[in-house]
């Protein structure tokens, strides 16, 4: 019941998570560079077997990020962020896809309310094929 | 034997952190890296860094906790500890793959066809 829970806060929290997990990996380097040159490797030699060990700190980075979130929905917040971005950068565009949106919504919408209550409902009276008066006016009038 | 070194199957690396964390109390990602590839002998082939994913995923599920800490060597490193519930997790996970390594010894045991005759 938790683990969502902190998965959710995990997208709040993407930029401290990601500082930790930063540090984390720094000093996992650091300890393996160091073992490494202790057992007789050079600096560059050290780090580079560091890193193979690791398997890219990058691909660390992102198999971490995966586990601890929801990549699905990282990937479309990412995607709308995007999106977001590009309307505002292009204006005109947005605006322009903005009206012709609007303009379509809004006729469809009018052609169907025509249509609802053209076809689709009947009037409500009884028997609206045969147009004539309220029964209770019939009454009235016998 | 030495070059192919074997696949870790789903679920494995995360039993092997908690015994790993039940054995030698708290650790840093670092430690338990090394601590398992010496234990197995560097017969399985492990990226160091899917140890981190592996830590997150326990996190996530409370199985262990994790806290700030300075090592001996004075860096400021994350040392991980078993909780309680990781222990009870740590039980299960052994009883099924021990369960499972007898189940796979006996059915690969079974001679082939041919050779009784």
């Amino acid at each position: 019941m938790t683990a969502p829970l902190r998965k959710l806060g995990s997208l709040l929290h993407k930029q401290q998570l990601d500082r930790d997990l930063d540090a984390e990996l720094a000093t996992h380097l650091e300890l393996a560079i160091e073992e490494n040159m202790q057992a007789g490797m050079s600096p560059d030699e050290a780090r580079r077997r560091a890193l193979v060990r690791l398997g890219g700190l990058e691909q660390s980075k992102e198999e971490h990020r995966d586990a601890r979130g929801w990549p699905a929905l990282e990937s479309i917040l990412q995607d709308l962020r995007y999106a977001a971005r590009t309307l505002h950068r292009e204006r005109g565009f947005a605006i322009f896809a903005i009206l012709i949106i609007g303009l379509g919504v809004g006729a469809s919408a009018t052609v169907f309310s025509v249509l609802n209550s053209l076809l689709v409902r009947p009037l409500p009276f009884k028997g609206p094929q045969q147009p004539g008066l309220d029964s209770q006016q019939d009454a009235h009038r016998r | 034997m030495k070059e192919s070194k074997l696949d870790l199957l789903q679920g494995t690396l995360d039993v092997m952190v908690l015994q790993t964390l039940s054995a030698l109390g708290s650790l840093h990602g670092y430690g338990i890296a090394r601590r398992i590839e010496q234990v197995s002998g560097d017969e399985i082939l492990l990226n160091q860094g899917t140890i981190y994913a592996s830590l997150v995923r326990l996190q996530d599920r409370g199985w262990i906790s994790a806290a700030w800490g300075t090592s001996d060597n004075n860096r400021k490193a994350k040392y991980y500890s078993i909780t309680r519930q990781g222990r009870k997790q740590l039980a299960a996970g052994m009883a099924y793959w021990r369960r499972l390594a007898n189940v796979m010894s006996r059915v690969l045991a079974v001679p082939a066809a041919g050779d009784e005759a």
